[in-house]
């Protein structure tokens, strides 16, 4: 058996080679979504696919590699693999996440023997289809999310399949970033395939297998006692999604967990059927959910390999929203994946108190327009996602203002917005009213406008929209305030959009407003010198003091 | 010249005096005050007056690395503050880059806004971003508001308005109101303290700034005055986070936030001065101390820099600072098995209270310097030439239970504690060299801090390293750094032009104006016309990109040969480039120099080793446990003397580890340079 001594240093190295390869990975990526919003993720997986070191940059793509290589290996045998491949997929019915997360994969052999992978996975800007950006709320299928690879060999044998990439080239609508993008993982993963190299010549091929065994055993271990340290039971949650995407019904979500032992059973049966539009989480979506809640609740300090999932049981239906049949639309699988969090977070808090919280906004407030470069009158493509409030817990008041659950992306700067964009931001600030109240109240939202200068094509997407499925307030607290985007046109008239693509012309405003997070505990608990503080800093209004805690602003304590 | 250089630290507060005519160094080290650091600053220099007999008229300068303004951030303990912004900016401070500082923690407190939300106000006013004025400003609504904020009790503002780097007639006026109005009360308005695009990043270094100075200005006058009333009228210098200097004139007031990373700079530089005779220019520096590992990066002899820093809390703070990186292991690191059954070093440490088991001051979890002690490496009779007394027997002890958990013998546990530990540096070295695709086989490893010399040769080993510098006096690096670093000032001016239709007479006027006001710097800073320089460079970025690449250029150069040198750049820090694409150019910006003589001290030729060195029983994996080692004193190595491994070489600040397969040989200034090929 190998010594623990030899499993931490081997670790060690593992995890800084993965490092390594993110920190070469974004070092020559070319568009932003990579380079400052990080969307992108490193892994080493045994020979088998099981993931054993990952990064942790962005919540939603951890372990979001692990369904992916064993697929990548049922379609080609291992005589096919040699030194020297690398395969690039991105299918989400072939256990990718969604089409624009271009994975890389390349083996690692030893004495010609296939004995580790290395792999990564990039967020590109764009990969074709109907949308630019090709994420959209009303895609019907996913022929509509551009292009589709089914793990074929980007490179063969160490050489690089022109015709693919000149495919590639002539299918995407900046290609020049997404190639540079491409060469970027390439270089990442070959870098990580040396490194794995030196590594096995070093340990031996043999101890580096032990020790990823181990490594994936360790986690397992850690997860399955962290269960075991909470006492057996069964809960369950519903949350709802706005609509599927063409404006059709609420969407359920449905989780019931069973902790026995040292074991979880995720059920998601009840769950409503796959949406007509694009907000489908696939099968990798809904888990890099379920991957959330167990890292937060059971190994917040652990790393995460294949291991950590093995005491968990995820139950799927089907045809449903959250493992949609092929040909489904996916693409915005982060706004079901975001309420899948929300709901498994709630049934899992009545199990294990490290996860008790209200409910935090999940609407992810986007919007992605295509317009001409206020100096150059290029094209170019402006995004920006809002964040919201987080829910109170049993320790305080929720975070305001923040990319909640599994995102954390940054706000556009209101200035980078104006120089680059034909679109002005006149304000950025906390939604006043807009968190729940309680003994812990929730966080505020953001309330941002943004002013078009000129013609610009939009799309803007937000969920939690509909007051019954705002942010929810826990044990006496109250929920936060739902999400709201209005379209001021210059003529003065307005429009609420929820998901909507418009041409929108010079003068016109958009008013986002986001969601507050819900309440904590009972409203008449909370902290008198709180509730005068939360006034004097105008996070509430004196109407709403009255109103929701009952109380004359003129009672409350003075600052002292 | 004689030249005095105190660097606080979090235990120690280390002076140094070098005579430049007598080629002497003195040193003392005396305990810091964490709540009066200016009185253990003057303690050491008395000390060192003292020694040395010198009158204190005979002291031409001071040098001072100081960490007050790093504690104040760490500890989020700032003057209550005031923030007066234009139209829109009033949460820009709470609502930051909406990331949150910690990912998977649902129950986390609220991050700090640095000025609370009642005491932000935002006033009528707007500036586009072409710099035009399209909503006028309310200075009326703007004093009604200062006065309100003043009765609350506010002692610092901060003003912020958008776009205020391209046009500042807002900003200005409303500061300019307030130091009228309030002339007690600083003011700091962000075109001011940080004229860069962004506006959350330039409103909290701005935030930050005004809520620091009122606390670190009267440090800094306070050390003055002490200073003079000890005849000390010599010019007192700061260190500043860019790895230069300031006078002392010059580190308060706007410039106050500069000292925020003041303690680590000066360590890289003395790295560099340290290897510069040997020819080294390509370092990486490792600073290990108790709690944690500093990672410096240098090229070509110039400290990688950075244009902005995350302070602890999430922050972001602009402003020119040497990229160093921090982990979380040290001499004092715990380490402990998890409930999966990993062995894990660190990240709690067991820091310099309780400490190490070995110390005996109350610690009862084994750490890093635990399982030196134990292994030999460390001297078991007591560190410190003799002043630190340690228990061997309870840092064996101390090992006894992660033993036993992991099945190996205590030996085999410290050791794999050590390798655990040695690991985390050499995976943080290799992210740092990645980050800019360096190769380090072109890198010497240069070992500071009172541990670094001990993972110096294993980390080498590791990483392809081909050569370790051990400098004469490691735990002194910061404070002969302090006398090594050279006067430094930056300015900047915002641009915004395509870069194949330059605008030359805005650029010009931009260069004369950096050229004239940091002339006018150097020269108020006491800089004599022959020792002062500057450095042009432009910022450079394509078209659609956010962040920019800084270019060096000469002052009025030829754009198109700079456009040049931006692809070539790009292409070395990125991996690619484009000539086809458009590139901007956005900012300009200038270095002011002030240079110092090298502080000069006695290089010696010649003598062999003298005395035969003891031995002691240390564990070496590569020779398969004990042996009998050889234990050197450092002072008794003089120059020419070349030792191999397995060694030990002790001196008072440091122990070195030398092993098997390599060599060392003390140079001409009595530096160690340890490699694989010297060996005998």
């Amino acid at each position: 058996m190998i010594d623990q001594v030899t499993v931490a240093v081997i670790g060690s190295a593992f995890r800084a080679t993965v490092g390594e390869m993110g920190e070469a990975l974004r070092r020559s990526s070319h568009s932003p979504i990579i380079r400052e919003m990080f969307d992108y993720s490193c892994a080493i997986f045994t020979a088998e696919g099981d993931t054993v070191a990952q990064d942790d940059v962005i919540p939603a793509l951890l372990n979001s590699m692990v369904m992916a290589l064993p697929e990548l290996l049922k379609e080609n045998p291992l005589p096919t693999i040699k030194p020297g491949d690398i395969f690039i997929g991105n299918d989400p019915y072939r256990g990718c996440t969604h089409t624009p997360d271009i994975h890389l994969f390349a083996p690692v052999f030893a004495d010609g023997k296939l004995v580790a992978w290395v792999g990564n996975l990039a967020h590109h800007a764009d990969i074709g289809g109907t949308n630019p950006g090709t994420e959209g709320f009303a895609n019907r299928s996913v022929f509509e999310e551009g292009l589709r690879f089914p793990y074929v060999k980007l490179f063969e044998e160490g050489k690089a399949c022109e015709p693919l990439f000149r495919y590639i080239e002539n299918n995407v609508r900046d290609p020049r970033s997404s190639l540079g993008d491409l060469r970027a993982q390439v270089a990442a993963a070959k870098l990580g395939v040396r490194r794995m190299d030196a590594l096995i010549e070093k340990y031996g091929a043999s101890v580096i297998g032990s020790a990823m065994t181990e490594r994936i055993d360790q986690s397992e271990r850690r997860v399955r006692a962290a269960i075991a340290a909470c006492p057996d039971g069964k809960s369950n949650a519903v949350g709802y999604l706005d609509d599927d995407g063409c404006g059709g019904e609420p969407v359920r979500i449905e989780i019931s967990v069973e902790i026995k032992g040292d074991e979880i059973v995720v059920d998601f049966t009840g769950t409503g059927p796959q949406m007509e539009g694009g907000m489908n989480a696939s099968s990798t979506a809904a888990m890099a959910a379920v991957m959330f809640a167990v890292k937060a609740g059971f190994d917040a300090d652990g790393e995460q390999t294949a291991g950590s999932l093995r005491p968990i049981t995820m139950i799927l239906p089907e045809g449903s929203a959250v493992n949609p049949r092929f040909p489904a639309a996916v693409s915005l699988r982060h706004l079901a994946a975001q309420r899948v969090c929300d709901t498994l977070i709630r049934a899992l808090a009545e199990i294990n108190p490290k996860l008790e919280s209200a409910g935090a906004f999940v609407g992810f407030s986007s919007m992605a327009a295509e317009c001409r470069h206020p100096r150059s009158n290029l094209p170019v493509v402006m995004s920006d996602d809002l964040g919201g409030g987080l829910g109170g817990h049993t320790g305080g008041d929720g975070l305001s203002a923040v990319d909640t659950y599994l995102g954390n992306v940054g706000i556009l700067p209101m200035e980078i917005c104006e120089l680059q964009y034909p679109i002005r931001i006149g304000t950025t600030e906390l939604a006043v009213d807009s968190a729940g109240v309680g003994e812990y109240r929730g966080g505020l939202g953001i309330r941002r406008v943004y002013e078009f200068l000129d013609t610009c094509d939009v799309v803007f997407y937000t969920e939690q929209t509909n007051p019954e499925f705002a942010p929810w307030g826990k044990a006496g607290g109250r929920p936060g305030r739902p999400a709201k985007l209005i379209l001021e046109r210059a003529d003065g008239s307005t429009m609420d959009i929820h998901k909507n693509r418009v041409l929108v012309q010079a003068g016109d405003k958009l008013i986002a407003v986001t969601g507050g997070g819900g309440g904590y505990g009972d409203p008449k608990a909370r902290d008198k010198a709180a509730i005068a503080r939360d006034l004097r800093e105008g996070k509430i209004t004196a109407e709403a003091v009255k109103e929701t805690y009952g109380i004359e602003p003129a009672e409350l304590p003075q600052a002292g | 010249m004689r030249r005095i250089g105190v660097d606080t630290g979090g235990t120690f507060t280390d002076c140094v005096l070098i005579d430049d005519e007598a080629r002497t160094m003195a040193v003392a080290k005396v305990p810091s005050q964490p709540k009066h650091p200016d009185r253990a600053v003057l303690n050491g220099i008395l000390k060192l007056l003292d020694e040395t007999g010198l009158p204190a008229s005979d002291i031409d300068a001071v040098y001072h690395g100081t960490t007050i303004a790093t504690n104040a951030v760490i500890m989020d303990r700032y003057v209550r503050g005031g923030f007066i912004g234009t139209r829109g900016c009033r949460d820009v401070l709470e609502i930051g880059t909406q990331m949150r500082p910690d990912l998977y923690d649902l129950q986390q407190r609220e991050k700090s806004a640095i000025i609370e939300r009642d005491r932000r106000v935002e006033v009528p006013g707007r500036i586009a971003a072409d710099g035009t004025e399209i909503e006028a400003l309310d200075l009326d609504a703007a004093k009604e508001a200062a006065k309100r904020l003043v009765d609350d009790g506010v002692q610092a503002f901060a003003v912020g308005g958008l776009f205020s780097f391209v046009n500042n007639a807002h900003e200005s006026a409303i500061a300019a109101m307030l130091r009228e109005e309030f002339p007690d009360i600083y003011v700091a308005h962000s075109a001011q303290i940080s004229p860069e695009p962004r506006e959350y990043p330039r409103f909290a270094t701005t935030a930050i700034n005004a809520t620091l100075a009122p606390l670190l200005d009267p440090y800094i006058s306070n050390l003055e005055n002490s200073l003079r009333d000890e005849g000390l009228s010599c010019p007192l210098y700061i260190m500043q986070s860019n790895g230069g200097t300031g006078t002392a004139a010059r580190s308060v007031g706007e410039q106050a936030h500069q000292l925020v990373l003041s303690g680590p700079a000066a360590g890289v530089i003395g790295a560099i001065f340290a290897a510069e005779p040997m020819g080294m220019k390509n370092l990486v520096t490792l600073d290990v101390g108790g709690t944690s590992a500093d990672i410096g990066i240098v090229v070509d002899s110039r400290p990688r820099v950075r244009h902005d820093m995350p302070l602890p809390n999430g922050i972001p703070l602009t402003l020119l600072n040497l990229e160093i990186e921090t982990i979380g292991a040290g001499g004092g690191s715990i380490a402990w098995v998890d409930a999966g059954g990993a062995l894990r070093v660190g990240p709690i440490s067991a820091g310099a209270d309780p400490g190490p088991v070995c110390f005996g001051k109350g610690g009862t979890e084994p750490t890093v310097t635990d399982a030196q002690v134990l292994l030999g490496r460390l001297n078991p009779q007591g560190l410190l030439g003799g002043d630190l007394s340690v228990d061997r027997g309870a840092a064996g002890e101390a090992f006894s239970n992660i033993a036993e958990t992991l099945d190996l013998s205590v030996e085999k546990a410290a050791l794999g504690v050590v390798a655990v530990m040695e690991a985390d540096m050499a995976g943080a070295i290799r992210q740092c060299a990645a980050r800019h695709g360096d190769d380090l086989r072109d890198f010497t490893l240069v070992a500071a801090g009172g541990a670094g010399a001990l993972n110096a040769v294993a980390l080498a080993k590791t990483l392809g390293i081909p050569r370790v510098l051990v400098p004469k006096r490691p735990g002194l690096l910061s404070a002969t750094g302090l006398l090594a670093a050279k006067l430094r000032h930056d300015l900047s001016l915002p641009l915004i032009m395509f870069a194949d239709e330059p605008d030359l007479a805005a650029i010009e006027a931009a260069q004369d104006d950096l050229e004239k006001r940091t002339l006018e710097v150097l020269e108020t800073d006491g800089i004599p016309a022959e020792r002062r320089r500057v450095e042009f460079a432009l910022d450079l970025r394509y078209l659609g990109q956010e962040f920019a690449v800084t270019v060096p250029c000469e002052k009025g150069e030829a754009i198109e040969k700079v456009l040049e040198r931006f692809h070539e750049t790009h292409e070395r820090v990125y991996g690619h480039s484009s000539v086809d694409d458009r590139a901007e150019i956005v900012a300009a910006r200038i270095i002011g120099w002030g240079l110092f003589d090298a502080p000069r001290v006695e290089t010696q030729e010649g003598d062999e080793v003298t005395a035969e060195p003891e031995t002691r029983e240390v564990w070496f994996d590569e020779a398969g446990g004990y042996v009998a080692t050889p234990i050197y004193k450092r002072h008794a190595l003089k120059p020419g003397t070349t030792i191999s491994g397995p060694a030990i070489v002790e001196q008072l600040d440091t122990t070195t580890v030398l092993l098997p397969g390599y060599g060392a040989k003390i140079d001409a200034s009595e530096n160690m340079v340890i490699s694989e090929e010297s060996a005998a």
